[in-house]
């Protein structure tokens, strides 16, 4: 290469960084934004934003319980650490560096150094961008907290250096991790670290700021030795030596924070070159035979007792639950609504009575966990409409299959793969708590019951083969999805009924239960009408 | 075998099939040839009741295709324009999953499809998730599950795209033996070339309707041209096709220093 093909190109430069700001506008792969529904109406980073101020309000939560700023700022800025960093994580391929930009870019007259400046300038954009988003709150907060107007440009800058720090870890960490083990594993792990972050917000709302309050009863940074350990009070010294002054012990934890960030930043720009675009881009090539699974019995009677029909779709959901993050997470994101749930009870001082045996307590029966579950059919009927492979749901239209067919098995699918064992899961835990384990599967045979009316009736108003919806419409606000919703509240008051006036026997159970099947009943003969008479009257869309 | 009837579609206010009539007989290979938006694959849906035909009719061995009717379907094999497969499936996942909405069994698409595979020289690609596969080896996966149930009718849209001139070359002979077979074949190509050597009847539209039908020879003839390809831009009116190249070229290579 020639002395001038290696000086960076300005014009090149401000090309490469608009279209990466560009992209990240129209749009994202972060499963955030799916999560959450945002996904086709706003940008992909719009909406990244709005969860991280969600988050931020959590965090301004710590500057109200720490008993001094400085503390409040260290635990803040490593919560907004940790909220960009895994955001970032997962963003990895999309922010950082692109298996992509290899493939575009390098056939093109760019040389190194012009991408690399444009993809830093970019990097900190992003970074910029996350980090005000999620200390802007916190920042107002603390400044009113502790009437200052100062600590306003305080925690913004705090935010944004720790956040600079995590986007270098991220891309040493990245870097590292793909050494020792392949792509896909790593991926693995950020999907498990995307679970923590969702359990973590469910739960950290209403724990953390109580266990954290009781905790810091008269403590202080000096006292609590473990916040000394937390990067952040490192990268925190700058404002305790420009508010307290001089003081060795200070300096030298600004002396190693000043250090880390420029090894850090020195190390992690290496990555930013094309030629790791193009290892990256070799270790996406990297074709692997598929594992299958060894039949097992219940796979095997399922073989045994199921349609074509229901097996062509366990193998649709199946291969979406596996490889397509999104699906997977609007799924798992059950569990931990689980864990919160209980957690709810308790905290609510509700309880988990036993309707066959309601007695006088002080306590209210706990509405939460069966709201719940009546949340997820919703989930599943709604997640089984979207596919990023939609289009290939033209199989479904120019093969003999019937479509009707189709439509009842992805339904017979989530009430007997998912509701019903679900059911039986639940009555381990209700069985715990009501003592007694018959009446616990009484109680959840009825709640099944409800669960699958509440699929039977989604069905009738949701009417589309399974997963030929584009993945780029999931969440927007429909009608269609606002009625399917309307199904939640419905479905909830036999059950909020019989949670607090109780069965008064088995008899009485027999009677609520056997008539909510026989609507059951009657819903499904009339969905397979209305099915039938829907869906062979839609055309093919892509 | 399959009759088209004065068919129409429009979409909003475009016509992009407008009175469009033609017949396939068995044991013919009929080329539907127009150029980029002219119907021919909304045509192709309508046969397949993926769209609604807003007029006209569809005949297929003797029925009216009705919106409503699917069972017909299991005598057409059908290779979309567009690759458009569930790319999470394995190769061989997604074979035995459209064999199985044809209602073939398992143990009959898995020993059909591994030959097939292996024939089509994807031996170790079946395992693969579909995300994986070249262009060219989805093309080839589409015509495993297009053939895999044995239809009467194929309708191939586009078949060559992204495929080898090895391939291609099976290809034709794939269409040629199942012609011989008494099967009759629909197929839409821009491989001009081709569609000349094996089509043993040629609709040319634009449109939406119908600009010439005949053998090759006969279209051939009709124009002043020697080869389908130029009789086609002829007829589809880009005749000045050398001019236009010539003015495209001179413009690229204008640095504007007059």
């Amino acid at each position: 290469m020639t002395e001038s093909s290696q000086q960076v190109d300005k014009r090149q430069r401000k090309i490469l960084y608009k279209t990466a700001l560009k992209i990240d506008w129209r749009g994202s792969t972060n499963p955030f934004t799916a999560m959450h529904g945002k996904k086709g109406k706003f940008p992909g980073i719009v909406a990244v934003m709005f969860i991280n101020i969600f988050f931020s309000f959590m965090l301004s939560m710590l500057f109200r319980i720490a008993p001094s700023f400085f503390l409040g700022l260290v635990l803040a800025s490593t919560g907004g650490m940790i909220i960009i960093g895994i955001q970032l994580l997962i963003e990895y391929s999309h922010i950082i560096i692109s298996p992509d930009d290899y493939h575009v870019i390098s056939p093109l007259p760019v040389n190194s150094k012009t991408y690399f400046q444009a993809k830093l300038m970019h990097l900190f954009s992003y970074v910029s961008i996350l980090s005000l988003s999620v200390s802007f709150f916190p920042a107002v907060i603390a400044a009113f907290v502790f009437e200052s107007f100062i600590i306003f440009p305080v925690v913004l800058i705090q935010f944004a250096l720790v956040n600079y720090f995590t986007a270098f870890i991220i891309m040493n960490f990245y870097t590292f991790a793909m050494k020792i083990i392949n792509r896909r594993k790593v991926e693995r792990v950020l999907l498990y670290l995307q679970f923590a972050f969702v359990t973590s917000f469910y739960l950290g709302m209403q724990i953390i700021p109580k266990l954290l309050g009781e905790y810091f009863k008269g403590s202080s940074s000096e006292t609590l030795l473990w916040v000394k350990f937390l990067p952040a009070y490192a990268l925190s010294s700058w404002y305790l030596l420009i508010q307290d002054g001089w003081d060795a012990v200070v300096f030298s934890y600004f002396i190693v924070a000043v250090i880390v960030l420029l090894g850090l930043f020195k190390i992690s720009t290496s990555f930013l070159s094309l030629s790791y675009a193009e290892s990256l881009a070799k270790i996406d090539n990297e074709k692997k035979k598929q594992k299958f699974l060894t039949p097992t019995f219940i796979l095997l009677l399922w073989n045994k007792i199921s349609s074509i029909e229901e097996r062509i779709i366990l193998k649709l959901f199946w291969s979406e639950f596996k490889h397509n993050t999104r699906f997977k997470m609007q799924l798992l994101t059950i569990l931990p609504l689980f864990v919160y749930g209980l957690y709810a009870t308790y905290t609510n001082n509700e309880s988990i009575v036993d309707p066959f045996n309601i007695i006088e307590t002080s306590k209210d029966t706990a509405i939460f966990m069966p709201m719940l579950m009546s949340f997820i059919p919703f989930t599943l009927m709604m997640a089984i409409q979207y596919s990023k492979s939609w289009k290939a749901s033209s199989v479904f239209f120019y093969t003999s299959c019937d479509k009707t067919k189709i439509m009842l098995a992805a339904k017979k699918n989530i009430m007997f793969l998912f509701l019903l064992p679900l059911s039986v899961l639940l009555i381990f835990m209700y069985g715990y708590y009501f003592d007694n384990y018959f009446h616990a599967s009484l109680y959840m045979v009825f709640v099944f019951s409800n669960l699958m009316l509440a699929v039977n009736i989604m069905s009738l108003f949701s009417i589309r083969v399974p997963f030929s919806a584009d993945m780029a419409t999931a969440g927007k606000f429909t009608l269609e999805g606002f009625i399917v919703m309307m199904t939640v509240p419905l479905i909830l008051i036999p059950i909020i009924i019989v949670n607090s006036i109780g069965f008064s026997g088995v008899l009485s159970w027999s009677l609520i239960t056997t008539t909510i099947f026989l609507i059951n009943y009657a819903v499904w003969k009339f969905s397979i009408v209305r099915i039938k008479n829907k869906i062979e009257k839609n055309e093919f869309l892509g | 075998m399959l009759k088209i009837n004065n068919l129409s579609r429009s979409f909003e206010k475009v016509k992009a099939v407008n009175g469009l009539s033609f017949e396939i007989k068995q044991g013919e290979v009929f080329a539907l040839l127009g150029p980029n938006g002219s119907g021919k694959t909304t045509t192709i849906k309508m046969i397949l009741s993926m769209l609604k035909p807003d007029s006209g009719s569809i005949e297929f061995l003797g029925q009216t295709i009705t919106p409503k009717m699917n069972e017909y379907k299991k005598n057409i094999g059908y290779v979309p324009e567009q690759a458009v497969v569930y790319e999470n499936l394995t190769g061989l996942e997604y074979v035995t999953f459209v064999g199985n909405l044809y209602d073939l069994t398992d143990d009959l698409l898995t020993k059909k499809a591994s030959k097939l595979f292996s024939l089509l020289e994807m031996g170790n690609a079946k395992d693969q998730l579909i995300r994986e596969y070249s262009k060219g080896m989805k093309q080839k996966l589409l015509l495993i599950t297009s053939m895999i149930h044995n239809p009467k009718l194929l309708i191939f849209d586009e078949p060559f795209s992204g495929l080898d001139a090895n391939s291609v070359a099976v290809y034709k002979e794939i269409i040629k033996e199942q012609v011989a077979s008494g099967k009759s074949i629909l197929f839409c190509s821009h491989i001009l070339d081709v569609v000349e050597k094996i089509a043993t009847r040629i609709l040319i539209i634009k449109n939406g309707k119908e600009l010439v039908a005949g053998t090759p020879d006969e279209i051939i003839s009709s124009t002043k041209f020697d080869s389908l390809e130029r009789a086609f831009n002829e007829l589809t009116g880009q005749e000045d096709v050398d001019s236009k190249a010539k003015e495209i070229v001179d413009l690229i290579t204008d640095n504007g220093n007059d």
